[in-house]
């Protein structure tokens, strides 16, 4: 899964909190007797075999990077061929992606000059969350302020009314203007108006040649500074076919107040953040960035299989399947460990797609559609594969009736209820309801907390679901079979905030391979009837995700 | 059964245009012709005229695709959001080293970041400085249309100004063809071009792919196609086979660096 930001740190700490009432409240209704009768053979030992190898030191973590990464593509591959699987694109399973990567070294200058000259250092003052394609800003340019960086015509709200920043620097705030009501920038919760590039790339459209991003008091209390080196410790990544973009540089507010308030503006802040400003237009002060980089251009794969259908009704349609192997590599070291092993993120996931893979090609005989398997790269680094695959998809995007997407699998026990992440959207969420009832378990509601924070939107489904198709998301639910809710929220609690994005995610970590197996049997129950519906799933009126459907369609691409 | 990937098969005659850099001219002219004759459908024409040019296209709609020696400036980003509400994309299609370039009689071998600084802003203007004959130094120009003039100006002088004096050469063929019939000349541009000119060291490194690749020499750019929004049709079809094993073996058959090692 990509890299929680603050507010989604503070808002799953609040969503552990609310479930553990909500369950207590609810738990009298809830049909909690749970069985499996399940006549399918999968393999534990295969399972389990393919988690140690994907996430044993010697995988160095999995990361994309065109070299080491690459092994644990092959190991994927191998297996799709061993249990007989077609590669997916003209005799190869490998769907190379070039990738750019770039570093911003130490010896970057950065310098503004207002009543005197400022030099900040690469990490001790700020971050770089964009290069910009590895700018180089020599000439001195004016410093500009724009409020939150904000344009939400929805919102009646233009932070950029009146303001020239074409060919400026300008600086913003982090975070999104305050508000209780949901229906202003929704409320409490941080809307895509806070995203960084969001941001930038609003300054970018407006002619801006870099951003500086402050971040507030509040900000950092979440997320203290050394978190932020940690999260921007791995270079930057793009697809050598991306949007463009600016240097935007992350700061602390009290790195840069001195020159905010030689400029004239006054900010307030309080503990939800920025509140209010006011901008003086008192001085001038400059701006100067000599970038210095290392970069690297390469190919990592995605890695693709394919299943014929061969059911008597076969129709020439597709089911995505997908899950992302790659992960954070080597970092920095936490207690002596710098691998990354991302054992639930992602090892067990791809170890759940090759079973169910071998266990669909099985069945081809009786699959009335066909099945792309894709294992993407790059997820970690920005859902770059997913991406990727999107822009160059190996079957129509308009044939493909759906994707589900396995990012994470059950770890703590035994289950009665699951989450469809993202069913909501379409008329998955009717089969999905239909499959967990003949799997005597039940659909929990995603809660609200989480469905704000952007649940759908942390990993490759939601990309998938971009380029039209109707996708989504299956994780356990919260009601268990055998511990209590409070321990199920602790060790929750516990991987959220100890584990994820660690080297902790180890195969050190405690794993009821029980649960795990009880949710791939679900994934592949869920996978048979999607692939033998007869009428496949549509988006619900008003999804976000349905013009693109329309637009594939109407293109036949 | 074999998945054929589900690339656009292009079907109907389909014209693409090409505008920008002088220094990827030749490149996409070779480019072009190579991927016409195996699609046959699709006739490319290709121009040149600078890289301010090629994004002028785009936003006029006179071109599909930009060649771009240099990164999009916001500028002309705000042009393409103003009109299309979209920020462009940028398409790397190969590395490029930026060479210097001087007349085949001069023995310098090697300047110095802060040398060539000093030449174009005509703060040394005399070869005798570096140890040759007493003979005064004439730099050129390329054309202000040109991502390599703005490239130099800004990695090179450090965002300085050019030496107003300096003339400025219509294109880069006028360029070399300038630089080797005057011994006492000095330019700039890709390192592919070699018919005529002698190429010298920055900081005694060589203009070489191995040392771009090993991030040794000091002056390496990307050369890129942008277009105003993701490619589709036959415009993406041409733009992923620049990324192909043919076409970068092309790229590098031509003097400039694939993007990626096989």
């Amino acid at each position: 899964m990509t890299t929680l930001y603050i507010y989604e740190r503070k808002f799953i700490k609040i969503l552990i909190i609310f479930l553990l009432f909500h369950h207590v409240v609810n738990s009298m209704e809830s049909s909690i007797e749970m069985q499996n009768d399940s006549v399918h053979s999968l393999n534990p030992i295969n399972f389990r075999e393919l988690i140690n190898i994907l996430g044993q030191d010697s995988m160095k973590g999995r990361p994309t990077d065109g070299r080491i990464g690459n092994k644990a593509a092959m190991v994927i591959a191998e297996r799709l061929a061993d249990y007989g699987i077609l590669p997916g694109l003209n005799g190869s399973y490998f769907q190379n992606i070039p990738l750019h990567e770039i570093s911003v070294l130490p010896e970057s200058e950065f310098k503004i000059v207002c009543n005197d000259t400022y030099d900040f250092e690469l990490s001790e003052d700020y971050i770089v969350s964009s290069t910009g394609m590895m700018s180089y800003l020599p000439r001195p340019l004016d410093i500009v302020f724009a409020g939150f960086g904000i344009f939400a015509p929805e919102f009646d709200y233009n932070d950029y009314q009146n303001i020239d920043v074409s060919g400026k620097v300008v600086v913003l705030l982090n975070g999104e203007p305050f508000s209780e009501e949901l229906e202003y920038f929704n409320g409490i919760y941080p809307t895509i108006y806070s995203n960084f590039q969001t941001k930038a790339k609003q300054a970018l459209a407006r002619g801006a040649k870099a951003c500086i991003i402050l971040l507030s008091e509040k900000d950092l209390r979440f997320k203290p500074w050394a978190n932020m080196l940690l999260e921007y410790s791995l270079p930057e990544m793009t697809l050598a076919q991306t949007a463009s973009d600016i240097l935007t540089i992350i700061m602390p507010f009290d790195k840069a107040n001195h020159i905010i308030d030689y400029m004239g503006v006054i900010v307030d802040q309080n503990e939800f953040g920025f509140t209010e400003f006011v901008d003086n237009n008192l001085s001038k002060a400059s701006f100067t960035f000599k970038g210095k980089y290392a970069d690297k251009t390469f190919l990592a794969p995605n890695v693709v299989g394919f299943i014929k259908g061969r059911g008597e009704n076969v129709k020439d349609e597709y089911l995505l399947l997908s899950a992302h192997y790659d992960h954070l590599g080597i970092g920095i070291p936490v207690d002596g460990d710098s691998i990354y092993n991302g054992v639930l993120d992602n090892a067990m996931g791809v170890s759940a797609l090759l079973e169910l893979s071998r266990m669909l090609n099985l069945f081809a005989d009786n699959l009335n559609r066909n099945i792309i398997i894709v294992f993407t790269t790059a997820e970690e680094r920005g859902l770059l594969g997913s991406i990727y695959y999107a822009q160059n998809p190996i079957v129509p995007l308009y044939k493909t009736i759906a994707n589900l997407n396995i990012d994470g699998i059950a770890f703590i026990d035994n289950f009665n209820s699951i989450f469809g992440v993202g069913a909501d959207f379409s008329e998955l969420q009717d089969i999905i309801i239909k499959v967990t009832e003949s799997n005597n378990l039940y659909l929990e509601e995603l809660p609200f907390e989480l469905s704000k924070v952007g649940a759908f939107n942390r990993s490759d489904q939601t990309i998938f679901a971009q380029a039209g198709i109707p996708s989504m998301l299956v994780m356990e639910g919260t009601d268990y079979a055998n511990v209590s809710h409070e321990f199920g929220f602790y060790r929750l609690y516990d991987y959220m905030v100890n584990v994820y994005h660690s080297p902790f995610d180890d195969l050190n970590y405690m794993i009821n391979y029980d649960a795990a197996m009880q949710h791939v049997d679900f994934l592949l129950n869920l996978s048979i009837e999607l692939i033998n519906l007869e009428i496949i799933p549509e988006w619900y009126e008003g999804s976000p995700y349905e013009i693109e459907r329309l637009r594939t369609r109407a293109e036949r691409r | 059964m074999i998945i054929v990937g589900c690339s656009t098969a292009i079907k109907e005659p389909t014209r693409i245009v090409i505008k920008g850099s002088d220094t990827m001219y030749m490149l996409s002219i070779r480019l072009a012709a190579e991927y016409m004759k195996n699609n046959r459908q699709v006739s490319i024409y290709v121009y040149g005229g600078g890289t301010a040019s090629g994004f002028q296209a785009i936003q006029d709609k006179s071109a599909d695709i930009c060649m771009a020696s240099r990164n999009v400036e916001p500028e002309e980003v705000k042009l393409l959001a103003d009109e299309f509400r979209s920020i462009g994309v940028s398409h790397l299609i190969a590395k490029d080293a930026m060479s210097i370039y001087v007349n085949n009689k001069n023995p310098i071998q090697s300047l110095t970041m802060q040398q060539l600084q000093d030449i174009f802003k005509c703060e040394t203007t005399n070869w005798n400085a570096f140890g040759w004959t007493d003979l005064k130094i004439s730099p050129i120009n390329r054309q202000e249309n040109s991502g390599t003039r703005e490239y130099f100006l800004t990695h090179v002088l450090d965002g300085q100004d050019y030496c107003k004096s300096i003339p400025s050469a219509l294109s880069l063929s006028n360029m070399i063809q300038f630089i080797s019939n005057d011994s006492s000349a000095i330019g700039y541009g890709g390192i592919t071009y070699v018919e005529g000119v002698k190429h010298i060291n920055i900081n005694n490194i060589e203009p070489t792919t191995e040392n771009v690749l090993k991030d040794l020499y000091p002056i390496i750019r990307y050369l890129q196609f942008y277009t105003i929004n993701s490619p589709t049709g036959a415009v993406k079809a041409f733009l992923d086979w620049c990324l192909s094993n043919q076409a970068q073996d092309l790229i590098k058959e031509m003097g400039f660096i694939p993007i990626w090692d096989k």
